[in-house]
C-alpha cells in the first residue's frame, strides 16, 4: 500500500468499500479490509490538510525568494 | 558662451533638421502597431514598436483609403513616409504614405512547415504524453515575472486546492532569444525535481510575438521533459508548435491551472462519503454475522444437543425398518394372500368349526340352530370332530323367554 498516489488511494477505497458492501467476505477477510480503508482515509486527509501553501520566484542565480502571504 | 533660445525656436530648429536629414525623409519602418485609432476624419493613428521602443505615427485618410488591409493592433507591418516634428509639443513621428504587412505570410509558412517536419518526426505522438498526476502539490510556472498570466494561475490555483506550492522561474515570453529562458525553465524544474508539473504561459499576441513557443528548440525541451508539461499560450485560437508538443494544451492559463488542480472541497467530500460507506458496510456485515450466528445457536441440536442426536438416530432407525418392511411386504405380498384366503375359508367351513371344538347337535329333521327347535323327550344326535352319541332331553332352557320378560 505504500507509495500509492492521491488517485492510487482513492482508487484502492473505493474497491475496499465495494468489497464490504457486497457482503460476501468472511469476517475476518472484512476487518482486515476495513482497516486498510481506515487507514487510507487518515493518510488521504493527512495529505489535504498537512500541504503546505508556498509562492516561491526562482531568482538569477537559481536562489529561491519565498513570498510572504498572509495564511 | 552658448545662446539662449526660446522652446518655439528650438523645436522649429528641431523641425528643420530631421526635415533635412536624408534618412529620415524616406524611411521604412519595420514594427507591431499599438494604440491604433481610426477617427472619424479618417486619419489614422497608431505607435509603431519593438522590443525597447516606440515611435509615433499618423497615417492621413487620403493614404489611408488606399490601404489593402485592415490595420489592427499586434500586426507586424512596415510602414514607409517621412519623419516630422510636430512643433508644438516637439514631437516627433512618422507620416506614414504607405504600409504593408511585414512577413505574415513568411512567418506562417515556416510555421506549417516546422509544424509538418516535427510531426513527422513524432514530437506530437499521443503515445508520448505523460498524464498529469491527479492532485500536483507543487506546480511550476515558466512565463513573465508580472502580469495576468502568472496572475490568473495563482488566482485559480488558491480557489482550488489553496494549500499548494508554487513555482515561478521567471522568463521572457516574446521577442529574440525568449526561448532560451523558457528552456532554462524547463530544465531547471527536471533538474530540482521541484515539482509535479509545469505549466507553459502567455498571453495574446501576433505570430510574431508567439514566436518564440514556435522555436525547434523549445519544441525539444519541451519533448524530453520528464515532468508533465502543460502549455497555455495565446487566446484560444492560437496554436502554437508548444501546444502541439506539449503532454496538455490549455486555451488560457486560468483553464490550464483548472485542468491540473482538483478542488479540495470535492476531494474533501468524497473521502468523508467512503468513510461513511466504509463504516456502514461494516456494521451491516457484523449484524448480518450475528444474526446467523443467533440463529444458528436457538436451534435444538445446539440447545439439547445429545437428546437431537438420539432423535435423529431414532427417525433414522424407523424410516429404516418401515422401509424394509415395506419392501418385504411388497415381496411377500401376493403369496400371503393367496394362504391367508385359503386357510379362512377352511376356518370358516363345519370341518372347521369342529376342529375348533365345537359340536353340532341335530334331529332327524336337521341340525338344532335354536332352542326353539327341540322339545322334552327329543332323541337328538350329536357329532364331534371325532365321533358322535345319541342322547334324549330331559330339560331345556330358553333363554328367549327371559328376554320377553
Amino acid at each position: 500500500m505504500k507509495n500509492l498516489t492521491f488517485d492510487g488511494m482513492m482508487k484502492e477505497l473505493e474497491e475496499i468499500v465495494a468489497m464490504l458492501e457486497a457482503g460476501d467476505v468472511p469476517l475476518e477477510k472484512a476487518m482486515e479490509k476495513y482497516k486498510e480503508g481506515a487507514l487510507l482515509i487518515s493518510r488521504m486527509d493527512e495529505i489535504l490538510q498537512k500541504a503546505k501553501k508556498e509562492i516561491i520566484t526562482v531568482g538569477p542565480d537559481e536562489s529561491l525568494e519565498k513570498d510572504h502571504e498572509p495564511v | 558662451m552658448t545662446e539662449i533660445y526660446t522652446v518655439s525656436q528650438i523645436n522649429a530648429y528641431f523641425k528643420t533638421l530631421v526635415a533635412s536629414d536624408e534618412i529620415l525623409s524616406d524611411v521604412g519602418i519595420k514594427g507591431e502597431i499599438s494604440n491604433f485609432r481610426h477617427h472619424h476624419s479618417g486619419h489614422m493613428y497608431f505607435t509603431l514598436k519593438d522590443e525597447r521602443a516606440v515611435v509615433r505615427c499618423v497615417m492621413f485618410s487620403y493614404a489611408a483609403m488606399d490601404l489593402e488591409f485592415a490595420p489592427r493592433d499586434g500586426m507586424l507591418v512596415v510602414a514607409r513616409g517621412y519623419m516630422s516634428v510636430y512643433e508644438r509639443d516637439g514631437q516627433f513621428q512618422l507620416v506614414v504614405k504607405d504600409m504593408a504587412e511585414y512577413g505574415q505570410g513568411d512567418l506562417f509558412a515556416m510555421f506549417q512547415q516546422l509544424k509538418a517536419r516535427l510531426a513527422e518526426e513524432g514530437l506530437f505522438r499521443e503515445s508520448h504524453k505523460k498524464a498529469l498526476p491527479f492532485l500536483p502539490l507543487s506546480i511550476g510556472v515558466v512565463t513573465s515575472r508580472t502580469g495576468a498570466v502568472i496572475n490568473d494561475i495563482r488566482n485559480v490555483l488558491d480557489r482550488r486546492f489553496y494549500n499548494h506550492r508554487l513555482i515561478l522561474y521567471p522568463a521572457s515570453v516574446q521577442g529574440k532569444g525568449a526561448e532560451k529562458e523558457i528552456i532554462k525553465g524547463l530544465d531547471y524544474f527536471n533538474r530540482t525535481g521541484s515539482v509535479d508539473v509545469i505549466i507553459l504561459g502567455r498571453g495574446g499576441g501576433s505570430l510574431e510575438d508567439l514566436w518564440p513557443f514556435n522555436e525547434e528548440s523549445l519544441a525539444r525541451a519541451i519533448y524530453r521533459s520528464g515532468i508533465p508539461v502543460v502549455s497555455a499560450v495565446g487566446h484560444e485560437t492560437d496554436y502554437t508548435i508548444s501546444d502541439f508538443v506539449a503532454d496538455l494544451r490549455a486555451p488560457t492559463p486560468s483553464a490550464a491551472a483548472e485542468l491540473v488542480m482538483p478542488e479540495k472541497s470535492v476531494l474533501s467530500t468524497t473521502i468523508r462519503s467512503q468513510s461513511s460507506r466504509l463504516s456502514n458496510a461494516m456494521q451491516a456485515l457484523v449484524r448480518d454475522r450475528e444474526k446467523r450466528i443467533e440463529g444458528i445457536r436457538n436451534r435444538p441440536v445446539f440447545k439439547r444437543p445429545l437428546e437431537y442426536v438420539l432423535l435423529l438416530q431414532m427417525n433414522l432407525d424407523f424410516i429404516a425398518e418401515r422401509f424394509r418392511k415395506s419392501m418385504q411386504r411388497m415381496a411377500e405380498g401376493k403369496q400371503e394372500k393367496l394362504s391367508r384366503n385359503g386357510a379362512l375359508l377352511e376356518a370358516l367351513g363345519p370341518a372347521g368349526v369342529l376342529n375348533r371344538g365345537y359340536s353340532i347337535t341335530y334331529k332327524a329333521d336337521g341340525i338344532l340352530r335354536s332352542i326353539r327347535d327341540v322339545e322334552e323327550g327329543d332323541i337328538v344326535v350329536t357329532e364331534l370332530k371325532d365321533g358322535k352319541f345319541a342322547g334324549k332331553v330331559t330339560g331345556k332352557e330358553d333363554r328367549n323367554e327371559e328376554s320377553d320378560i
